[in-house]
């Protein structure tokens, strides 16, 4: 094709476009008007110009055949927690993190630090040129108001700590004392402070002078209550993983709980905390497990195969000990067949089964897994056995991609044109295409297992002579 | 550089940006929003530029990834979408060049040069009951998918990214960071050489090379 419009010096001296940019942007509505009207001028002008306009735009149109991607329904939260996890884990490797939220601590004391150069540039400000001399005592009570008011008092605090969720043992020092600096630090720290942080707060502190007095009287209780006890950091550490946790509570869920009263709240924490660590543990049985894990879960899940062997082919049911003994030369498929009935019917993943693989699995691996032993033994069989069935599966599928790249597709369409009944064929009409290679397939490897022409490239190992031959 | 008053028209105008701006602020739940709103058109896309499913969704989830660690550097230059496109734009990009230093082959473009009849349409035609509207259906989304993993790499982002997300050419050019005249050439090529791939087919229903090879079933593994 000729590169140059055929006819149109126009558009090429102002823009240089060829025929097709020409056209293209044409059709795309990126010419502007008076470019435009040349266009449709010589469209109905020029046979040739307005055919290759046809074309592409014909061309263009088959596109919208092709589907808009469909998503299933828990991608976005797997999505969020790999990014969760893997941010987490990089955190770590790159030493910014050690314990794990350390980052986060040394975040919230700084934020803290500047707040409190706030608070203290406004106490400079009100202590020494007005009247405002209460801000001094209140400027922890300011900072945290809104957490405060969740929490209401010393009882609900103590009430939350016992939750166990909200506390650990190692708690960073420090957070204590923060309201404790000096008036000189307070103004240095004020002076490097930007407009933003000053102003945000001004706001809180506007909105702590516009609670009621006995609002205001019930805080500054709280705040003194929570000083006074020996137990204070630890206390700071619950009031800030508890403000923590409401935070990314869906706004209802957290409108309802901040209307109950303290016992009826504290049991609705408790069961909204059960439901989420359910959740993970869900969720973390469907992550992806990482590449390089999925060999180790493979050697580990048939150690314990073999371990087992005798007592799961002893307890599988008669029709499926069966259909196990039938499938004869298929070693996949008898190691798939049994690896699914030994997860599935009872977990035999013991604990130190367990501590053995979290030694050699990855670290985004590990960390799920840890998250799961918080909810004990059964808690993490149940993400394993989700892990194993995927890579069975997977497997499986790896397995028929050999068996159907050996085969080759001559073998194939003389096994299709030869061997397939009329029924099979109708069977096919109702099936999308990939299910049509595989049923095929899978009719072959009906038809021809244990004799096929080629053998796979990955050559199944011989049994050793004290085992079946399902163990590779 | 992102002036304020840049960064302030955007906020202003582009919710998604205002969204972003909260993740910034590590809100959980404005994260997990943008997540819920562009995961499928990322996917849409990028399913379609690299031509496998499971290597879509992986990309996907590390252009969330991305996004998540860049949240404190975030500073509104552009529409959020363009921003999030960019992202997705220089992974599959890194993703195919990676792939190609492998020699991978895609089972679509595996040089078979055998001229099999397509499996599936033996194994049905010979049932004689399948109506010629379901194959005819099913055979377009075929050539069409093929004739799309023909174009290079840059001319089938310009493509997807003007026919799924429509994005004008400047938006374009911001996300595959080229400018305007050339995403016009781009396109242009991109256009004449899509319908030189689909022309056989739209005049004579005939199928493209690749796709014979395709429907044929054979090729490397993954």
């Amino acid at each position: 094709m000729n590169n140059r419009p055929l006819n149109a010096p126009q558009f090429s001296e102002r823009e240089d476009l060829t025929v097709e940019e020409e056209l293209v942007a044409y059709l795309d509505g990126e010419l502007d008007g008076a470019a435009a009207i040349l266009v449709e001028r010589r469209i109905s002008e020029d046979r040739k110009y307005r055919q290759q306009l046809q074309k592409l735009q014909h061309a263009w149109e088959l596109l919208d055949v092709l589907p808009t991607s469909e998503v299933s329904e828990d991608f976005a939260q797997s999505t969020v927690d790999m990014v969760v996890v893997s941010a987490q884990q990089a955190a770590e490797e790159a030493g910014l993190i050690a314990p794990r939220k350390h980052l986060l601590k040394k975040m919230l004391l700084g934020v803290t630090l500047c707040l409190g150069c706030v608070l203290g540039y406004l106490l400079l400000m009100f202590y020494f040129e007005s009247d405002n001399r209460y801000l001094v005592q209140d400027l922890e009570v300011i900072e945290n108001m809104d957490v405060y008011a969740h929490i209401g008092s010393m009882q609900f605090l103590k009430a939350l700590q016992g939750v166990g969720y909200f506390s650990r043992d190692e708690v960073a020092s420090g957070r204590e004392s923060q309201a404790m600096l000096s008036v000189d630090a307070l103004e240095l720290h004020v002076s490097q402070m930007n407009a933003s942080d000053k102003q945000q707060m001004q706001s809180q502190y506007e909105r702590f002078l516009a609670l009621e007095e006995a609002d205001r009287q019930a805080l500054r209780q709280l705040q003194s209550q929570l000083r006074k006890d020996a137990d204070v950091a630890h206390l700071n550490d619950v009031v800030e993983r508890y403000s923590d946790w409401l935070k990314v509570l869906p706004a209802n869920e957290r409108y309802e709980l901040l209307s109950l009263d303290r016992e009826a709240r504290l049991e609705r924490v408790r069961e909204l905390i059960a439901r989420q660590e359910e959740q993970a543990i869900e969720h973390a049985g469907r992550l992806q497990l990482a590449r390089a894990d999925v060999p180790v879960l493979v050697r580990w899940v048939t150690e314990i195969l073999r371990r087992d062997e005798v007592e799961i082919l002893a307890k599988l049911p008669p029709k499926a000990r069966k259909r196990f003994d039938q499938m004869t030369g298929l070693e996949m498929q008898r190691r798939s067949f049994l690896l699914r009935a030994m997860v599935q019917a009872d977990s035999r993943f013991k604990e130190q089964d367990i501590r053995r693989l979290v030694e050699k699995v990855s670290g985004k691996t590990r960390l799920l897994l840890e998250k799961a032993e918080k909810r004990g033994l059964e808690a993490r069989q149940k993400v394993l056995k989700e892990w194993v069935l995927k890579v069975v599966d997977g497997r499986q599928q790896a397995y028929v991609t050999r068996l159907r790249r050996s085969v080759g597709a001559k073998e194939l369409q003389r096994f299709v044109k030869e061997e397939l009944t009329l029924e099979q064929r109708r069977t096919l009409e109702n099936l999308s295409q990939d299910e049509i290679k595989q049923r095929i397939l899978r009719w072959y490897w009906q038809a021809h297992g244990g004799k096929m022409t080629t053998p796979l490239r990955e050559p199944v190992r011989k049994p050793r002579d004290d085992r079946p031959a399902i163990i590779q | 550089m992102v002036t304020d008053t840049t960064a302030l028209r955007y906020a202003q105008q582009d919710p998604d940006v205002r969204l972003m701006l909260q993740v910034r602020d590590d809100n959980a739940t404005a994260f997990e929003e943008l997540v819920l709103r562009y995961q499928a058109r990322l996917l849409s896309v990028l399913e379609h530029a690299v031509g496998r499913r499971g290597q879509a969704e992986d990309l996907v989830q590390e252009v969330f990834l991305r996004v998540f660690r860049a949240r404190k550097r975030y500073q509104p230059g552009a529409k959020f979408s363009t921003w999030l496109f960019t992202i997705a734009n220089n992974l599959a990009s890194n993703s195919q060049r990676s792939r190609s230093r492998r020699k991978e082959v895609n089972i679509a473009s595996a040089g078979s040069t055998t001229s099999l009849q397509p499996l599936e349409g033996m194994a049905i035609a010979e049932s004689g009951l399948m109506p010629t509207r379901q194959v005819d259906a099913s055979e377009r989304g075929a050539v069409v998918r093929a004739a799309i993993q023909s174009l290079s790499d840059r001319q089938r982002m310009a493509l997807l990214l003007c026919k799924f997300e429509e994005m004008s050419y400047v938006e374009i050019a911001e996300t595959m960071e080229l400018t305007v005249p050339a995403v016009k050439s781009l396109l242009s090529r991109a256009r004449v050489n899509l319908k030189d791939a689909l022309e056989p087919y739209m005049q004579d229903g005939v199928l493209p090379r690749s796709e014979v090879d395709e429907l044929g079933g054979v090729g490397p593994d993954e």
